[in-house]
């Protein structure tokens, strides 16, 4: 497993509760955890950290939304617009997505992007392996 | 003064022409079943002349359709031929105006037999038959009669010799034959008319099918938007206009045109076999090229009526060009279809058994168009109800995975070396209410799903101590509320005083946690919930308070119905299916209580984008569940 050490994660997930082991794991594993509960708080953060990005994105799909980020629906798909809005404003970072969702309609964009998908509930190697492949691959460009 | 009437044709001249056009039109299709009856007219050497009726007014109107008098075609003086066939249409015409048939010494002196074809009592046809000869005595009386007519009209020896021998070769004939060839035709006349009259019928028929044809049209700005419908509308026409091409034996072109201020063909049938070129006055705007083979989605601009240049789009192929311009259908309030059909001149453009067939063929097609469009409304409305129970699913799979994710990651830090045993002590103190906390999801989609299943509880009460379910409610969930920094206190001097009640342990448990749960969710960070029991009106209440987003007035009875869940709640939380509240209200209704919001009011204190409001929910009982009062400790 690699090290996380150093890493500064940005981990957008509304559920702080239940994904608390895996923060504190991603902490344990020497990682600094960024957490943003919605999408519009997703993109206050990226904007506040304009010139230092996050190193890796670890984003939700279903959470709320939020006045800039308008869901069509009913949240399920918010992720996925904190993601389009991302390539608008030509903002790169690493990402995996970490989600219950399993519908490839809502995950075409990504499979698109090729993007790592982790479906919750998920082992913590599992989603290492994932960080492991996209910082692997930030590494080759 | 009264207005004048206006001037209208009479219903029965009206009707009368109707029907000599449809018998005129029907011919071709009697003549398979008249076929039999000549060839045995032929046998016989018996001439018949088959004429159709147009109107009354005029017997040079009389159509002598079919004549097959060998008699009259068999003299060579034109002037005596053509008398000959006049008087086939004066005799017709005095059977049309008196609607019986009768039999009649012809000026050659032969018996002939005119019988009417009646729909609706009017004469729509003729049967004349005979040109024959009496056997016996009764002929000579017929010699007389052409003897006579000779003389009156100045015929020549030579002509009137004619005459004799022609007559001579037609076969005799008995009087009794002859009533049995009026009873033949009087027959055949019915069943013509019976032909006629379900052609009639038929024909009515689609007409008054036709009639709908601007409702089904109506779907059509569905071929837009659906492949499906488009596909299946064109299969559709494809199908019925081979059975018309194959009716009339004649090439048939469908055209839809979409129409307003610039056409657009939305496809042409049977283009795939026709090359043909648009015509220079068209102008083309989806595309450039101005030679088609197959068919296409065209836009195009033209300078009046489609008809001109999808005319001249046809001339190529089709040496002369017929439109019928089937209907038209206003569609909203900017467009306007067309279904135009074109085909060979080989059919005249009034064959309107033609027309009635088109429009028959077509209604067909339209309703199998129709049928199209209610088989897509059908799937469509599936795939709305599978959107919804789609994402019903994702819901409950979002509900039960996250705790299940919390609970796998714990077990994992559970088990890392790295872990420091501080974190285990609390990981291992969480564990249990996470664990309960998934119990519980499962638990509240299981009772959603079977409703109101929770009435007929009534045997599962038993005494219990409310005091200490409270607390321990308190208790599994401070490890939840921890998390957003909330604290939940119990108002124990409340509580205790209660004592014991009798009530379902589980169901109050399970209706409590709901409550619970949604407090600590929609709680703002430094916030306090306060359980507090109280007896009012003779009630046993349970209160949950906490400090967090408002329920609007109007939505404090809906949050408890199944799948509700606010905006407020949504843009502050995504998890939740919007059943806790449901189930909390059926499993009180369960045990003879309720439950209600109270108050919703605003703090004054803003977190983030969303007011503070101090909101408390009510778990109510009858009074009566309380057992004993354990006094104030």
């Amino acid at each position: 497993m690699a090290t996380l050490k150093g890493l500064r994660i940005m981990f957008a997930d509304d559920e702080t509760y239940h994904m608390r082991g895996t923060i504190e794991a991603l902490e344990n594993a020497g990682a600094k955890v960024d957490v943003v509960t919605g999408g519009t708080k997703a993109l206050e953060y990226l904007r506040k950290h304009e010139t230092k990005l996050p190193d890796l994105l670890i984003l939700d799909i279903m959470m709320p939304g939020g006045p800039e980020i308008q869901s069509t629906n009913e949240g399920r798909t918010t992720g996925v617009e904190v993601f389009k809005w991302m390539q608008r404003e030509n903002i790169t970072i690493p990402t995996v997505v970490s989600t219950v969702v399993t519908d490839p309609l809502i995950l075409k964009i990504f499979r698109e992007h090729k993007i790592p998908i982790v479906e919750k509930p998920y082992w913590f190697e599992d989603l290492v392996d994932q960080i492991d492949k996209v910082l692997n691959e930030r590494e080759k460009q | 003064m009264p207005d004048p009437e206006p001037q209208t044709t009479p219903q029965h001249e009206h009707d009368s022409m109707l029907y000599a056009q449809l018998f005129a039109d029907c011919l071709p299709d009697m003549r398979k079943y008249l076929d039999v009856l000549f060839a045995t007219i032929f046998q016989s050497w018996g001439p018949l002349v088959l004429v159709a009726i147009e109107g009354e007014d005029d017997y040079r109107a009389v159509d002598v359709s079919s004549d097959l008098a060998p008699f009259c075609a068999a003299i060579n003086n034109l002037g005596l031929r053509d008398r000959c066939f006049e008087c086939d249409r004066k005799i017709a015409h005095e059977v049309a105006r008196s609607r019986k048939s009768f039999s009649y010494w012809c000026d050659w002196g032969m018996r002939i037999i005119a019988v009417p074809i009646l729909i609706h009592d009017v004469t729509v046809g003729v049967i004349l038959c005979g040109q024959k000869r009496l056997e016996g005595d009764d002929d000579l009386e017929g010699q007389r009669l052409l003897e006579k007519f000779a003389d009156e009209n100045g015929l020549d020896n030579d002509l009137q010799k004619e005459l004799r021998e022609q007559r001579n070769l037609c076969p005799a004939v008995s009087p009794s034959q002859v009533k049995e060839m009026v009873d033949i035709f009087m027959a055949t006349s019915l069943f013509i008319s019976q032909i006629l009259y379900s052609k009639l019928e038929e024909a009515t028929r689609s007409v008054r099918d036709a009639d709908t044809l601007k409702d089904l049209f109506a779907g059509f700005g569905e071929l837009d938007r659906n492949p499906m419908i488009l596909a299946r509308f064109w299969n559709a026409l494809d199908k019925q206009l081979e059975k018309l091409s194959t009716m009339f034996d004649s090439r048939c072109i469908a055209v839809v045109l979409e129409a307003e201020g610039e056409y657009r063909v939305l496809a042409s049938h049977s283009l795939e076999r026709v090359k043909f070129q648009l015509s220079p006055d068209a102008h083309l705007i989806s595309s450039t090229k101005k030679d088609f083979t197959g068919p296409e989605y065209l836009t195009l601009t033209g300078p009046a009526f489609p008809d001109c240049f999808l005319t001249s789009l046809v001339r190529e192929t089709y040496s002369s060009v017929n439109v019928v311009v089937f209907d038209k259908a206003r569609l909203g309030a900017d467009r306007i279809l067309h279904l135009l059909v074109y085909f060979d001149s080989t059919i005249p453009r009034h064959n309107r058994l033609f027309m009635h067939q088109i429009e028959q063929v077509m209604s067909l097609f339209l309703r199998e168009t129709a049928n199209s469009f209610l088989h897509a409304e059908r799937v469509e409305q599936l795939q709305k109800e599978l959107a919804v129970k789609d994402a019903m699913l994702l819901d409950v799979v979002h509900q039960i995975n996250q705790p299940l994710q919390g609970i796998l990651a714990d077990c994992e830090n559970l088990a890392s070396s790295t872990f420091s045993l501080e974190r285990k002590d609390r990981i291992t103190r969480n564990l249990p209410f996470r664990v309960k906390h998934l119990a519980r999801e499962v638990k509240s989609v299981q009772y959603a799903e079977k409703g109101g299943m929770l009435r007929p509880a009534m045997q599962n009460f038993s005494s219990v101590n409310l005091s200490k379910l409270l607390i321990e409610a308190a208790i599994d969930f401070q490890g939840y509320a921890d998390e957003k920094s909330v604290r939940i206190e119990v108002d124990r001097s409340a509580s205790d005083s209660l004592g014991e009640v009798l009530i379902g342990r589980e169901h109050l448990g399970m209706a409590l946690m709901n409550v619970l749960f949604n407090a600590v969710k929609y709680s703002f960070p430094g916030t306090i919930i306060t359980i507090r029991p109280d007896l009012a009106n003779q009630q046993l209440r349970i209160l949950v308070t906490d400090h967090g987003i408002e329920i609007e007035p109007s939505e404090r009875e809906s949050i408890f119905r199944k799948h509700m869940r606010t905006g407020r709640a949504k843009a502050f939380s995504q998890s939740g299916l919007g059943i806790g509240l449901f189930v909390t209200s059926e499993l009180m209704r369960g045990m003879g209580g309720d439950a209600v919001v109270v108050e919703s009011c605003p703090t004054g204190r803003v977190y983030e984008q969303f007011h503070e409001h101090r909101t408390t929910i009510a778990l109510k009982l009858p009074q009566s569940v309380v057992l004993k009062s354990g006094g104030t400790k």
